[in-house]
């Protein structure tokens, strides 16, 4: 975050200050170039104002004192040459473009007598030029290779005397060193320009990232939980209206944080009243259970002791009656055992007691307990278990407490003449497992009820309480069970047609079958002792 | 040598059943109805067995079972717990409370008399083993 910052901060400084570079470097070379340029100009219009001005003294000079006066002559050429340091030579020649003078002869001294045939111009141009009746500006080089011009300046051309030409020759020398006078002074202000706008760049930079950095600090803060901080951003542009923005967001963030803890806070109370409520119904079932299971004690007691003649003798009769009363016990005392057993499973956790075991005798056994149910309506109970299927993995007494319950369940919403199917077979996929069902051809449930009939005390409407009995605990002990067995019962259901229970259990593999069955099939025997 | 039992229960009901057929079975029978008579009997009578019941109102049968654990005169006795209470945790606490035995309610009276005879042959043996 810090470096990405910092990044930003100098892409900014870098791309105000190139663009700053970019254009005084571009001004300093224009500058120079455009004041070069004139400065050429300047030397070759002084050279051709002066050759202008001073031709006509130093031909007449020439023509007067070059002979007879040399001392003169010589005086007047340097006197006149002083006046412009750009002209370094003075040719005169003669209209065929022969050197008559030369004012380097005016370092020397003595005046060297003259050849007797003045020597000619080497170049044709230069011979040309020397020739013409006007004034003629010739670009050349001097035997170093700088640049030079020289103007030829004619005399006398109308004939009033010899026609001679005044050749100047220019150095451009002064134009380098003023040139290089100009770089330099040009380069250094825009160095100097440089370095400022630099310098500006950088804070510049600086103020633009600075509520940036405000902006990233604040909304770190914010993220860790902060929400009281605010953004203080008066940069009078989109930053500070995001910051407003920003602001406004943590306000309405703080907000719903704030509703939302309270609601949490809510739900929580919420969650631990039910979960009193929850403790409490359980220890009323607890306790309502111990009150039914103290008078049942004393009833079953007498009950038993009478039937043992312990109280003396009773009647064929009285022994008829009190087998009812022993046998209604019996079912009452289940009941109370089931409401208990459901209480019980609410608070704790199942404790299963998982084996193997054949389904085919659970199912046999199962349809012993509930004969007498199925024959008070004169249902037929069908059994379809695959003889291949191997032993399950379960525990025996509560799938066995399931089944029974699917079946009682099937028994009480099936009008006579339907039936009820049991079925067992292997289920497809990955691990071995079982797929056992229990289907009826009952009343059915509506759609709007088959997610809530797995709760406690429903059925599917109140009615049906009266009608069917029952205290609607059955398919609730069922999903407990089952979920302990980390297996889930599935249910399908249509109006009218029928209901199918369906679930999925282990089974062992098809070797291990074997040894499980013999002792399995004690269990029953245990089943009724305890 | 008649055994003795103490049976201790709240419900009339259910003490006088127990007497009964306890005595008919021929064992001596003292009977307390709440607590406080249960230790005060159990001080007096030195009773070989004592059938307690839990959920009694103010003194309950946890409690009467620490107190005679405690008493030097009574700490020896057997208890056997006799509750409607049939869940694991309790069945647990009376066992580590120091309970010989623990029978639910409603019991078959074949069964609760098998226990008790099963309690004295075992302390026969045990009584016998270390005298």
């Amino acid at each position: 975050m810090v470096l990405r910052l910092h990044s930003l901060k100098t892409r900014t400084a870098l791309a105000l200050s190139s663009v700053i570079v970019a254009i005084l470097v571009f001004n300093g070379v224009y500058m120079i170039l455009t004041k070069q340029e004139e400065l050429r100009k300047g030397i070759e219009q002084d050279a051709v104002s002066f050759a202008r001005l001073t031709r006509v003294p130093i031909a007449s000079a020439f023509l007067s004192f070059y002979q007879f006066d040399f001392k003169k002559f010589r005086e007047t050429v340097l006197d006149l040459l002083a006046m412009n340091r750009d002209v370094t030579k003075i040719l005169i020649v003669n209209e065929r473009g022969q050197l008559l003078f030369d004012s380097a002869e005016l370092q020397q001294v003595g005046r060297t007598p003259p050849p007797p045939t003045p020597p000619l111009l080497q170049e044709e141009e230069r011979r040309a030029a020397a020739s013409r009746r006007d004034d003629t500006v010739l670009h050349g080089r001097d035997p170093a290779g700088h640049a030079t011009l020289e103007v030829f300046a004619p005399y006398n051309q109308d004939g009033s005397g010899p026609p001679l030409s005044v050749v100047y020759q220019v150095s451009y020398g002064r134009l380098k060193s003023d040139t290089r006078h100009l770089v330099w002074a040009t380069g250094g202000l825009t160095l100097v320009s440089i370095g400022i706008s630099l310098l500006v760049a950088v804070a510049l930079a600086t103020r633009i990232t600075k509520p940036l950095k405000e902006l990233t600090a604040g909304a770190r803060e914010i993220a860790q939980g902060h929400f009281d901080r605010r953004l203080d951003i008066r940069s009078n542009d989109e930053l500070q209206i995001l910051a407003e923005s920003f602001n406004d967001m943590t306000q309405q963030l703080k907000h719903n944080v704030e509703q939302l803890e309270e609601s949490n806070k809510k739900l929580g109370s919420v969650n631990e009243e039910l979960k009193e409520l929850d403790r409490m119904k359980s220890d009323l079932l607890a306790n309502v259970s111990h009150e039914l299971r103290t008078p049942l004690t004393a009833i079953k007691g007498y009950t038993d002791y009478i039937l043992e003649r312990k109280l003396g003798a009773i009647t064929d009769k009285q022994e008829k009656g009190l087998i009812v009363v022993q046998r209604n016990l019996e079912r009452l005392s289940k009941s109370i055992n089931a409401l208990l057993d459901f209480s019980r499973m609410d608070v704790g956790r199942i404790v299963l007691n998982i084996q193997p075991f054949p389904l085919g005798p659970l199912v046999d056994q199962i349809h012993t307990t509930v004969k007498s149910e199925l024959d008070k309506k004169g249902l037929p109970l069908q059994t379809q278990i695959d003889p291949e299927l191997p032993s399950v993995i379960g525990d025996r007494e509560k799938l066995s407490a399931v089944l029974e319950n699917l079946v009682i369940n099937a028994i009480k919403f099936t009008p006579e003449g339907g039936h009820i199917t049991i079925s067992a077979a292997r289920a497809p996929g990955a691990r071995p497992g079982a797929e056992i069902t229990v289907a009826d051809t009952g009343i059915g449930i509506p759609p709007d009820q088959l997610a809530r009939i797995f709760n406690r005390f429903h059925q599917v409407d109140t009615s049906s309480t009266r009608r069917f009995g029952g205290v609607g605990l059955g398919l609730a002990i069922v999903k407990s069970i089952l979920e302990a067995h980390d297996s889930t019962i599935e249910v399908e259901s249509q109006e009218g047609k029928g209901t199918v229970f369906r679930f999925r259990l282990p089974v062992v593999d098809r070797a291990e079958a074997a040894p499980t069955t013999a002792r399995a099939d004690d269990r029953p025997e245990d089943e009724l002792v305890s | 040598m008649k055994r003795k039992i103490l049976v201790v229960d709240d419900e009339d009901d259910i003490l006088h059943f127990l007497e009964l057929v306890l005595k008919e079975k021929g064992y001596d029978v003292v009977t307390a109805s709440n607590g406080h008579e249960a230790l005060t009997t159990a001080q007096i009578e030195k009773p070989d067995l004592v059938l307690l019941d839990i959920m009694m109102p103010q003194m309950d049968g946890w409690e009467v079972l620490k107190l005679l654990r405690v008493d030097d005169e009574t700490a020896h006795i057997p208890v056997a717990m006799l509750s409607a209470r049939t869940e694991a945790k309790d069945r647990v606490q009376g066992l580590q409370e120091g309970a010989i035995d623990y029978i639910c309610k409603p019991f078959a009276l074949q069964e609760l008399l098998g226990k008790i005879e099963t309690i004295f042959s075992q302390l026969g043996e045990r009584g016998q083993a270390t005298r």
